[in-house]
């Protein structure tokens, strides 16, 4: 009988453990469909940020003249945008093309019948629209992201992470270019 | 095809509450079975000693709770009737028809006011919590701004001419230091006022739904006077069924020793197992007549339970698909966000979505900091 009851104890306590597991290992695999759900989320909104070149350059190409460098830089990273084939990739062609809009607006500044078109009134109104919600949806990615890599270093989950092969997810920071160019804006104020 | 009477339901800190409280609420039986092992535990621990039979035991466990059962089952069950249907209330106030069978909504609620965000979620304004949120929307807008102690009113930005009354009066009197009870009243009566004029509430008052609260609460009155009629008939019932043999089984326990223990008292009732149909019909009598004496009570508990947390306002059906938005975006800041330990000064990181993440109940603290800064005004 002795050894019949903790066979049973044993039963019980190997199948609470294989519950928990389980629990634990279900948590984690939602949390990183979250990360990838939001990641995905950025990407919409950088194509939807790409879609808008093409009508931006032709309301602007009448008043500004580009060098043909910057349209062929704009053109490829669009299509890399459009064409990437994972979130890091987007996320790095997103940036660069973001950069290169910024100088396109900027450019359109300089000419006051083209800052009176109601077309690029209209597209300087989506761009900034879509802009915030880029980053607004990279804060929400870098929280995501937090979540979930707390959750597979604290213990004992991070036992777990590492059997299951859950690993650390980086989280998107400025890239050396904006920490940068921030740098340079605030020097002209000086 | 989608149900469009499917529903799905808030659930706010009040809700939560009330569940917590409906459950503890079990303590109290289990508390007056602790204390009946303790008051009666060396008589228990007599009738261990002698090594009883499982019979016994099981005897021992019913006595126990049947002990129990009248102690402890008016003060049970008057808790349990006080928060459960409070917690039903919530619940109905919390609920709402979904259209979309939205989970995540991921865009801001332009056009929505804290104030309109907090009724639709519950039908009620929370006013700390409310307050706290039209605070930050203000200060976010640009339009208030704290110096030197005191709330300063910026009417120079442009967002100023689209505030509603409810917002000037608040801002007057946050800027004037007069936010009093009364106060409190006017500006949560315009809050309503206007969602009712938006079209996402109306009033509960129409015919309609005072004939349904009348039927309901004379339903509930019908069942708290019918139920002891109920019992009684029960109870005529058993005893009709046992009442040739209710004398010859108390002449056996007249023949007990007084001095008998529990165990011997058990094994000397056993040797007659047809009089136990007897025992138990008597037990049951008996918690019959307690709850004949306390169901009018407790259906007259569960009325005003009921009617303190009734909401005078119910959706439309914008405000129903309003209200499924707000839901979306509550799921979205609880599941893909820190805004729960994020603070004041990430207000210009966050825009509008700390604004949510305060009104929905998803960051306390802030809600904290600004009732403090006030207090040392």
């Amino acid at each position: 009988m002795n050894a019949s009851f903790i066979g049973g104890i044993i039963a019980v306590v190997v199948i609470l453990l294989i519950i928990a597991v389980i629990k634990t290992y279900n948590h984690m695999v939602v949390l990183r469909n979250r990360v990838d759900n939001q990641g995905a989320q950025i990407e919409v909104q950088l194509k939807r940020r790409a879609d808008l070149i093409p009508n931006l350059l032709e309301t602007t190409k009448g008043y500004a003249h580009y060098e043909q460098e910057t349209l062929s830089k704009i053109t490829e990273l669009r299509s890399r945008v459009l064409n990437a084939s994972s979130a890091a990739e987007s996320f790095e062609a997103g940036n660069a093309l973001g950069r290169e809009i910024s100088h396109i607006l900027a450019v359109g500044e300089q000419y006051p019948e083209l800052k009176a078109n109601q077309n690029f009134l209209q597209l300087q109104s989506e761009l900034k629209e879509t802009e915030n919600k880029i980053v607004m949806a990279r804060q929400f990615y870098n929280d995501t992201v937090t979540k979930y890599n707390t959750a597979i270093m604290m213990f004992p989950r991070s036992i777990f992470a590492g059997l299951f092969g859950f690993r650390q997810k980086d989280l998107l920071a400025a890239s050396e270019e904006e920490r940068q160019a921030v740098h340079i804006n605030a020097n002209m104020f000086q | 095809m989608f149900d469009s009477n499917r529903k799905k339901t808030f659930h706010s800190q009040a809700l939560n509450r009330l569940t917590v409280l409906e459950r503890l609420t079990w303590l109290i039986p289990v508390g007056f079975i602790v204390r009946e092992i303790i008051y009666t535990h060396s008589e228990i621990e007599e009738v261990l000693h002698d090594s009883p039979s499982p019979a016994v035991i099981i005897a021992l466990i019913i006595a126990i709770l049947f002990v129990t059962a009248l102690q402890a089952g008016f003060w049970f069950l008057l808790a349990k009737v006080l928060f459960h249907f409070a917690r039903k209330q919530i619940m109905r106030n919390n609920s709402f028809i979904t259209v979309e069978d939205l989970d995540y909504y991921r865009d801001k609620l332009t056009g929505l006011s804290p104030g309109t965000i907090s009724l639709l979620t519950d039908l009620k304004i929370e006013p700390k919590k409310d307050r706290a949120a039209c605070i930050l929307k203000y200060e976010n807008m640009g339009i208030l701004k704290m110096e030197e102690n005191r709330y300063i009113v910026n009417t120079d930005v442009p967002e100023f001419a689209s505030l509603r009354e409810s917002d000037r009066f608040l801002l007057n009197a946050l800027c004037n230091g007069t936010f009093n009870a009364q106060k409190e009243g006017n500006w949560i009566y315009m809050l309503q006022k206007e969602a009712v004029a938006d079209g996402y509430l109306t009033s509960r008052l129409s015919s309609t739904d005072k004939q349904k609260e009348t039927t309901s609460t004379c339903s509930r009155c019908v069942l708290g006077c019918s139920a002891p009629l109920i019992f009684i008939v029960i109870m005529s019932f058993v005893f009709y069924a046992f009442k040739d043999r209710v004398n010859a089984y108390f002449e056996i326990l007249d023949a007990l020793p007084e001095t008998a223990s529990f165990g011997e008292q058990t094994n000397y009732l056993l040797q007659y197992p047809e009089y136990l149909p007897v025992l138990a019909g008597l037990m049951i009598m008996v918690l019959l007549f307690f709850l004949c004496l306390i169901i009018p009570l407790l259906v007259f508990v569960g009325t005003i339970s009921s009617g303190f947390t009734k909401a005078h306002f119910k959706r439309t059906t914008l405000g129903n698909q309003m209200t499924e938005y707000i839901y979306g975006m509550k799921n979205f800041i609880h599941d893909f966000s820190n805004l729960s330990e994020a603070t004041q000064n990430e207000l210009v990181l966050w825009d509008d979505y700390l604004v949510y993440a305060v009104v929905l109940e998803e960051n306390q603290q802030i809600v904290n900091d600004i009732i403090k800064r006030r207090k040392s005004l």
